[in-house]
Order: C-alpha cells, then sequence, then structure tokens
C-alpha cells in the first residue's frame, strides 16, 4: 500500500517541478493609474492568504511530527517546517517572487524526502 | 644670258633707230597685253569652274568639305599661282629688247639673229679707237629696215587668251544661269564653295526632315526596326517615293504617305550606315543597334500608416507585386542598366468587387460618375536621377492599383514592354486570441490553480494582451458576481505575436464557487478597433461538496468501465477454455491458431484499456485526496483497488497475453502448445479473480463515497436555500409591499431567478430522499432510514413547494424566514449523517485490524503527505499566479527581487 502511495507521490512531484523555477521576467505594460491601488491590493490580499494557509499547512506537519517515532523522519519534518516559517514570512509580506517560489520547492522536496525515508523503513520493515 | 650695257663714259653708245625701236615697243606691249589678259582669264576660268564644281556636285550628292576645299584650292590657284607665274614669264620675261629679239627668232631667226646684233651692237663696250660709229650706224640702219619689211606681230607665240576668253564666258554665263534659275541652290553653293569648312548644309530640292533621328541612332538590337522620315516643310520637291537601306542589305523604298516615308527593316544586330535617298536628297545615317534598357532592380519603399508606429519597410518588387496597407506610402524606386532619360507611370485603381457590380448596368441605368472618374488613370510624375527613378509617394486607399512603368534611355530606346506593378491593398486586419492548453469547459476548486498559454497573433504588431473573466452564480447569492481582468503583456509595434504561459488561480481574484467565463483579449494599433477577446473558457468553480459530487460520478463511471474490462476477460477466459478443450494437435491446425491469434488480440486489447482505466483512476484519486473532505476509509480502499488494476495492467494481463502469443509458435510441439494455453488460461483465473477484488473494493469505497455525498447533497441544498434568503435580502427594500407586476424588471428577474432556484432546490431534496431509501434497501443502515422518516414526516417536499410558489408571488418575509429554516433543518439531517459515518468510518478501520496496526499507521502517514504536498503545490501554484499577476501592474514590479 505504501509503495502505491509513494509511486503516486513519484507521479505527483515531476508535474510541478517544471513550474518550480522562476520565469524570466516579463516586461511589464505601463501601467494604469485607476487599477494599480485596486491590483496591488489583490496581490497583497492574495499574498496574505496564501501566507496563512502556508501557516495552517506547517501547524499539520507539526501534528504529523509529533506523531512520528523515527528520528530521521522527524529530523526531515522539523526542516520542514522551519522552511514553511520562511515561506510564511515572505508571504505575509506579500514576496511572491522567485525566492518564495524556491523555498516552496525546497519544502516540497524535503516532505517527499520524508516519505521516501518512511516508505524505506517500511520496506525494510 | 646676260645683257651688259655700255657705259656712257667708258663706251660709245650708238641708239637703236627710232623706227626699229618703236616697232619692238609695239611687239612688246602686244605680248604683255595677250600675255596678261591670259593669266586673268585663267584665273577666273578657275574660279568659275570650281564654283561651277560644287554646284554641281552638290545637285548629285552630298560634297564634304575637304573636297570643296580643294576644289576652292585648285580654282584659286589658277589666280593665285598660275597667272603671278604666266606674267612673270611673258611680262617680267620680256620686257628687254634682247628679250623681244630672242623671242622674234624662235620665229624669224636671221631676223631674230640681226635685231640681237643690232641691240648688242648698241652697248658694244670695246674701246673708242677700236670701233666705227658709221659701221655700226649702217649696220643698225639695214636692221631696221630689214625688220620694217617684217610684220613681227608673226613672231608673237600663240595667243589663247580668246578661247579663255570664250570659256570664262560660257562658265560665267552658266554661273549666272544656276544663280538666276536655282538662286537657292546657286547661293548655298556659292556659299559652299567659298567657305568649305563651314558647316553650310547641302541643298536639295527635296528636303527630308532628319532631326528626328540621332548621329547614331540607336535601334533596337536583333529587333525589327522603323525609320519614319518626314518631308520637310521648305521641300521644293515631294518625290513619290524614297528608298533606303542599312548598309549592304537591300534597297526598300517607301512611298509618301502624309508627308512622310517609313521604312521598316528587319532585326539589325552590327552597327552600320542606313543610306536615305529621295531625289536629290540623300543622308548617310549611322545606325546601332543596341540592348534595350532593362530595371535591374525595382523596389519600393512602403510606409505603413502612421498609427501602426512602424519603419519605412523595403520591398523588391521583381514580382510586380506586393500588398500594402490601407493608407500606406509607395515609394517605387528602380534602377535601369544605363542611363535614362524618360520614364513615365500612371495609377490604374482597380475596381473591388463590390465595385463592378455597382458599375454594371442595372436596368439600363448607367453606373454612378464617381465610380468611374475614380478608376481613371492619373499620371505620375517620375523623377529620373542618371540610371534611377523613383515616383513620388503613391497613396494606397481601399482599392487596388496597378502602375504601369516604362523608361526611354539616353539613346532613346524604350523598354520592350512596361512593368505593371500590383500593389494590392489590404485591410488592417483584426488580431485574434485565444487560449490553449485547457478544455473549453473545466471543473475545478478555488484554490486550484490553472495553467494554460494566452496566444495572440496580429497581422502587423499587438499593442496588449490579456485576461479577463467574468462570473455568474449558478445560485442566487447576496453577492457580486467575479469580474475582473490582467494585462498579461504589453506588445509593440513589432510584436506580431504572444505566446504566454499563465496561471489562474480563483482564490489568488476572490473568486468564490461559481461558473467563470475566462477569456484572453488582444489588442492591435489600428485606432477605434479596441479589444479582441477569445473565445471564453468556462471555469466551474465548486465547493467541496460539488466537487466530491463530480468526483463520484466520475468514480461510477470508473467502476462501470471495471465492470466492463471484467466481463470481457471472463468472456476471454471462457473461450479460451473452449479451445483447450481441444487435442494438443487440433490446437496448432491453422484456424486454431488464428483463434488463438485472435483471443490475444482482445486480451492486449483489455489490457489496454486496463492501463487507460487505471490512469484514470490515479487521477480521480488524487482529485480526491486534493478534496480534503473524503473521508480516509473511502481513500483507502480506492487505493487498494488502484494497487489492484495497476497490477493487473503490468503484470497480470501482461503474462496472460504472452501465454496466448507463446501457445500460437510455430516451433511449438503440440503439448507445449497445449501447456503454455493451460498456463494462459490459470494466469487469466488469477486476474479475474484480483479484478473481481478490485471491484469489491472500488464497490465499497463507492458506498461510502454515497453516504458521504449525501451529507454534501444535505450540506448544498441547505447553501441554496440560504441563497435563496440572501438574494431576497438584498432586494428587500426594492420589493417588499409591492405587486410582483409593479416591480422594476432587474428585481422581477432577481425574483424569477430565486423562484427557478427555489423549484431546482426542491427537486434536489426529493432525489435525495428517494436515494437515501434506496440506499437504505441496499445497505440496510438504521441511520438513513431514521433520516428518511424524519424527511418525510417534515413534509419537505410539500414545504418546498409552498415556498417556490411564495418566492414566486413575491412574498418576501415568508420567503426569507422559510428559506432559512429549511436551510437549518438540512444541516442539522447532514450533521446527523455526519456523525453516523465518522462513528462508521471508526468501526470499519476496527474492522479492518483493529485501527492500530503499521499498514495503517503507514498508508495514514502517506495520505497526510500526499495532501501536505499537494497542498504545497498548490501554495507555490498560487504564488506563481500572483507573481504574474503583480508583474502586470507596474514595471517596477518586474524586476526580480534579491
Amino acid at each position: 500500500m505504501t509503495k502505491l502511495f509513494f509511486y503516486l507521490l513519484c507521479a505527483v512531484l515531476p508535474i510541478h517541478y517544471s513550474s518550480g523555477e522562476p520565469d524570466t521576467p516579463k516586461s511589464a505594460p505601463p501601467a494604469t493609474d485607476q487599477s494599480i491601488a485596486d491590483k496591488l491590493k489583490t496581490h497583497d490580499l492574495g499574498a496574505k492568504k496564501l501566507g496563512a494557509e502556508q501557516d495552517d499547512l506547517s501547524a499539520d506537519v507539526q501534528d504529523l511530527y509529533e506523531e512520528q517515532t523515527d528520528v530521521e523522519v522527524k529530523k526531515l519534518l522539523r526542516q520542514v517546517e522551519e522552511i514553511m516559517a520562511d515561506a510564511t514570512d515572505r508571504l505575509e509580506i506579500s514576496k511572491t517572487d522567485g525566492a518564495t517560489i524556491a523555498i516552496q520547492t525546497e519544502i516540497i522536496e524535503k516532505i517527499f524526502e520524508a516519505a521516501k525515508k518512511k516508505e524505506q523503513q517500511g520496506g525494510g520493515g | 644670258m646676260k645683257d651688259q650695257l655700255p657705259d656712257k663714259n667708258d663706251h660709245l653708245e650708238i641708239q637703236i633707230p627710232a623706227g626699229l625701236s618703236t616697232q619692238l615697243e609695239e611687239f612688246k606691249k602686244r605680248l604683255w597685253k595677250i600675255k596678261i589678259a591670259e593669266a586673268m582669264l585663267a584665273g577666273f576660268f578657275g574660279l568659275l569652274f570650281s564654283f561651277l564644281l560644287v554646284f554641281a556636285f552638290d545637285r548629285l550628292f552630298e560634297t564634304s568639305g575637304a573636297i570643296r576645299l580643294i576644289i576652292l584650292l585648285c580654282g584659286i590657284s589658277l589666280f593665285v599661282i598660275f597667272a603671278p607665274y604666266w606674267i612673270h614669264r611673258w611680262v617680267y620675261g620680256h620686257r628687254r629688247e634682247n628679250q623681244l629679239a630672242r623671242l622674234i627668232s624662235r620665229r624669224f631667226p636671221r631676223l631674230g639673229d640681226r635685231l640681237l646684233g643690232a641691240v648688242e651692237l648698241q652697248s658694244q663696250n670695246e674701246s673708242v679707237e677700236t670701233l666705227s660709229p658709221e659701221l655700226r650706224a649702217a649696220a643698225m640702219q639695214s636692221v631696221t629696215a630689214e625688220a620694217a619689211g617684217r610684220n613681227l606681230s608673226m613672231a608673237l607665240p600663240a595667243a589663247r587668251h580668246r578661247k579663255w576668253t570664250l570659256a570664262v564666258m560660257i562658265l560665267f554665263i552658266l554661273s549666272v544661269t544656276g544663280l538666276v534659275c536655282m538662286p537657292e541652290a546657286g547661293i548655298n553653293s556659292l556659299k559652299r564653295w567659298l567657305m568649305p569648312l563651314a558647316q553650310t548644309e547641302r541643298f536639295t530640292f527635296t528636303q527630308l526632315d532628319i532631326s528626328g533621328i540621332g548621329s547614331p541612332q540607336y535601334i533596337p538590337y536583333g529587333e525589327s526596326f522603323s525609320i519614319v522620315v518626314p518631308l520637310s516643310e521648305d521641300t521644293n520637291r515631294q518625290p513619290a517615293t524614297a528608298r533606303a537601306r542599312y548598309g549592304k542589305g537591300e534597297w526598300i523604298e517607301a512611298p509618301l504617305k502624309n508627308n512622310t516615308y517609313t521604312f521598316t527593316f528587319p532585326g539589325q544586330r552590327a552597327k552600320d550606315i542606313v543610306r536615305l535617298e529621295a531625289d536629290d536628297a540623300n543622308y548617310d545615317l549611322v545606325f546601332e543597334p543596341t540592348i534595350r534598357p532593362a530595371l535591374k532592380s525595382v523596389r519600393a519603399s512602403l510606409k505603413l500608416p502612421d498609427y501602426l508606429k512602424r519603419e519605412v519597410i523595403d520591398v523588391d518588387l521583381r514580382s510586380g507585386f506586393t500588398t500594402a496597407l490601407e493608407g500606406s506610402e509607395v515609394i517605387i524606386r528602380a534602377t535601369a542598366d544605363r542611363s535614362l532619360s524618360e520614364a513615365y507611370a500612371e495609377i490604374q485603381t482597380l475596381p473591388k468587387d463590390e465595385d463592378q457590380r455597382n458599375t454594371t448596368k442595372i436596368d439600363g441605368v448607367n453606373p454612378p460618375k464617381e465610380t468611374i472618374e475614380t478608376r481613371r488613370p492619373a499620371k505620375i510624375d517620375v523623377k529620373i536621377d542618371g540610371r534611377n527613378i523613383s515616383t513620388p509617394p503613391i497613396n494606397i486607399a481601399s482599392h487596388s492599383v496597378v502602375i504601369p512603368l516604362n523608361w526611354k534611355d539616353t539613346y532613346g530606346l524604350t523598354a520592350e514592354k512596361p512593368i505593371n506593378i500590383r500593389i494590392e491593398a489590404t485591410k488592417d486586419q483584426a488580431p485574434s486570441t485565444y487560449i490553449q492548453g485547457i478544455d473549453k469547459q473545466h471543473i475545478m476548486l478555488a484554490e486550484e490553480t490553472l495553467s494554460f498559454e494566452i496566444l495572440a497573433e496580429d497581422d502587423f504588431g499587438l499593442k496588449a494582451c490579456g485576461i479577463s473573466w467574468q462570473g455568474e452564480f449558478t445560485n442566487p447569492t447576496s453577492g457580486e458576481p467575479a469580474k475582473g481582468e490582467a494585462t498579461t503583456e504589453q506588445g509593440n509595434p513589432h510584436q506580431a505575436t504572444f505566446n504566454l504561459p499563465w496561471k489562474f488561480c480563483p482564490d489568488n481574484h476572490n473568486i468564490t464557487p461559481q461558473r467563470v467565463l475566462l477569456s484572453s483579449w488582444t489588442e492591435d494599433y489600428y485606432p477605434g478597433r479596441g479589444r479582441v477577446y477569445s473565445e471564453p473558457i468556462t471555469l466551474y468553480i465548486l465547493t467541496r461538496d460539488e466537487h466530491a459530487q463530480v468526483l463520484k460520478n466520475e468514480f461510477d463511471r470508473v467502476i462501470g468501465e471495471l465492470e466492463d474490462i471484467a466481463r470481457k476477460e471472463q468472456n476471454l477466459n471462457d473461450e479460451n477454455q473452449r479451445l483447450e478443450m481441444k487435442d494438443a494437435k487440433d490446437l496448432q491446425k491453422d484456424e486454431n491458431r488464428k483463434k488463438l491469434q485472435d483471443q490475444q488480440d482482445r486480451e492486449k486489447e483489455n489490457k489496454e484499456n486496463m492501463e487507460n482505466l487505471t490512469k484514470k483512476m490515479e487521477k480521480l484519486f488524487k482529485d480526491s485526496v486534493r478534496n480534503g473532505e473524503i473521508d480516509k476509509d473511502i481513500l483507502k480502499k480506492m487505493s487498494e483497488a488502484l494497487d489492484s488494476m495497476k497490477e493487473l495492467s503490468e503484470q497480470d494481463l501482461p503474462k496472460v497475453e504472452k501465454k496466448l502469443q507463446d501457445a500460437q509458435s510455430q516451433r511449438n510441439t503440440p503439448e507445449k502448445s497445449k501447456n503454455d494455453l493451460k498456463e494462459a488460461i490459470e494466469e487469466q483465473k488469477k486476474a479475474i479473480e484480483k479484478m473481481k477484488q478490485a471491484l469489491k473494493k472500488a464497490n465499497e469505497a463507492n458506498q461510502n463515497f454515497e453516504a458521504g455525498t449525501f451529507v454534501n447533497r444535505l450540506k448544498r441544498a441547505a447553501s441554496e436555500e440560504d441563497g435563496i434568503a440572501s438574494s431576497i435580502v438584498g432586494i428587500i427594500n426594492q420589493v417588499i409591499g409591492h405587486q410582483l407586476q409593479d416591480l422594476d424588471p432587474v428585481e422581477k428577474r432577481a425574483i424569477k431567478e430565486a423562484k427557478n432556484q427555489q423549484q431546482k432546490t426542491a427537486a434536489d431534496v426529493r432525489w435525495i430522499q428517494e436515494d437515501l431509501y434506496h440506499y437504505h434497501a441496499r445497505t440496510g443502515k438504521e441511520v438513513h432510514k431514521k433520516l428518511v422518516d424524519s424527511m418525510r414526516s417534515s413534509r419537505i417536499d410539500e414545504a418546498m413547494e409552498l415556498l417556490s410558489g411564495n418566492v414566486s408571488r413575491n412574498i418576501s418575509y415568508k420567503s426569507i424566514y422559510q428559506s432559512k429554516m429549511w436551510a437549518k433543518q438540512l444541516r442539522t439531517w447532514a450533521k446527523l449523517l455526519k456523525g453516523d459515518k465518522n462513528q462508521g468510518g471508526g468501526g470499519g478501520g476496527g474492522g479492518g485490524g483493529g485501527g492500530g496496526n503499521q499498514e495503517d499507521q503507514d498508508f495514514e502517514f502517506m495520505l497526510k503527505v500526499m495532501r501536505m504536498i499537494q497542498a504545497e503545490q498548490g501554495i507555490r501554484l498560487r504564488t506563481r499566479a500572483l507573481e504574474d499577476f503583480k508583474r502586470t501592474i507596474t514595471p517596477r514590479a518586474a524586476t526580480i527581487s534579491p
């Protein structure tokens, strides 16, 4: 069963790897006075909302951490939690740039690493 | 002979007797007169003769200046050289008596000698003592006496002055006659005679106007050509024909037509002289065949309309065709292979199709005059600069134009035929845009991020490109439907296409569950055109309950397909068993081998179906995990079914197919074939068993899913009732206390929508009751029966119908109250069902093996990890979508933050 899940995790990850790297910056159109403020507000609200979601996810990771007994898995999950805190901080100040996306990519990789570690233990056990 | 005269002091001089002296003097005078006359007449003869010679020659042909000079010099030479010589000889050389005596001695030798003696005696220089004066006088007297008896005129040399006079007279008469009778010719010849080197044209009675013929005259190389020679206005004669020939070719005769002779020659390749003769007029004209001037290059400078903000485009026009946008300016530039003297061009406006219809006579009525006027060719001034020609800017309007361009070189040769340059007027086409990478209709959760590409293209340049969205609530609600847009890329006059990857997350734009029409838009530089929108993509943004329902429906389809595959596999197994019953040898017969092949093909097909179904199931599973509200037990059973399906498609069914293939092998012994078939059947039976297990797991999952959906359906019905209440609350001030027919159309429409929604919700609730009843009949669970009974006793069906009536009759307050009440009741039932489901789930877990075994723990861990990864991926995609959105706002935002 865990093998199947691990397979599904592997299937999920590569799809999004391509979108994990930051794009080359786009040439921005000239701003129109009327909508700039509204749009920036939309962006800020969206980023803060994402920050809150990131924080919720961090809480889930903490729960998962507490349920684990293996030191290696716990260590990885602790790292995930710490990196998630960075991502949350950046999103709360509306930083949605490449650096934030890179942090999020690292989170995904760390979670996957934890899953891999768990699967190895399951296989071994 | 040297004459010596005696010195008076030293000699005694005795003069010649007077008679003899007089006789000699007369002889001398006579001699001089004749010879001077001869000299003068010869001089005149020369002048007159040379003049007449020129006059005569001019009448026959063109006498060159050199010949005329020679003739003149010869004519003058008689006067200038011969006459002085003659005079010197006969006048100066015969001025003394002894000279005369010698001349006389030629005719009268004896007398001459004696005269010479007398002359010598006269000047004898001997001393006086030796001379006898008397004797000398006597001798002189004797000579005088003898000379007196002679006529000395007889001793004169032959006189020709009379003949000369006659000749001069004749020549003079001829000259005068010529001048009188043909004064123009005479004066012309006189001029030409007197001034041979002056450019005095020869006078002819027939005069041709060859001013139009160059020297040399260039003619097209190898092409037949014509020389047109008109008679001059001053001509005295008009010969009926004239002739001409090229080099030594045949004479070509041309009649006089309209005072013009036209000679047509065949094509020539070498330079030569054309001899032209008409009566006394003849001309030698040099003709040089030369290749016609050709254009080495034809280009156009195309200036597009200002609004496009583009540079001038250089277009190669060798094909003679180009297209130009309406409002463009075209300058045609051509370079010839030699210098040009003239060039001509005109603009011929071509009719459009509709113009052609307009210009056709309809019922005998002519088309409007303006239409014809616009098509009249308009000449344009072509500028020439050496070998280059250029037109002024030609404005391209809505009609296409043809510009015939012709040119003439400095040799006077024209192009063989003009080139026709066609400029097709085109319209600035509207840009187009579309969204690529997603289906026309897409179902998603609000937190999901949609990735797609925005494509836009234009024939010239795109100003900007973006997306816009417009939402529409499918259920009545008090909120505002979503509406927004973003400029994804700013273009430029040279940007003809856009291909932009874009991410769109509804949640980032606060878009709640509703139907959203997502379109891309683009804009070109054409003034006043505005935006062009793509065909919209319909996004159904669902609540988690709705999403779960969609997944449930999909799961039903997957189970149906799995059943179908299992049934087919069972049929295949039956057929394989029938084949197995045959003898081993029979199995190797062609017909049975063919059957085996057929079985293998069908097995392969079934395997492929299973592969596809497994992929669908995978997706379904991932979506179910993402949904977040689907129970863990359902997911577990789904994953078990998926596990079996994966094994079937990757291991079991390929093994069956391989065994069936082995059974057909030509190299097999009959026993081996039978054995292979037997093994295939055994493997197939195992596979069928696994399919049944998978189906069982899937059905179990589906049952739980269905139970879960009752909760969702009840919650959704509650939400819809809340929505109806909210929509009426939103318009309560406008509608309360009014009759429906008195309402504003906006409120009337809102009431109508609320009524429709209420009817739909009422129908949904009826279906929930019926489904719950059947579900209870199948599962026998008490909670479902209890719920069905509760719903029936509440008479919700009738209440819902009544509520529809109230809404439609605009009994607003009551409608709000009832809607809210039923929303609350529906939620209570959902809670009841959910509570039971949670209890059942726990029990299920326990039944699965105590609820705490390692496998369950691992499953739970993996499920949580999977959800976390999906959630983090979702957050990352939405972060990217937000960043994309931010970069569309300000240029500064586009830079990468450190």
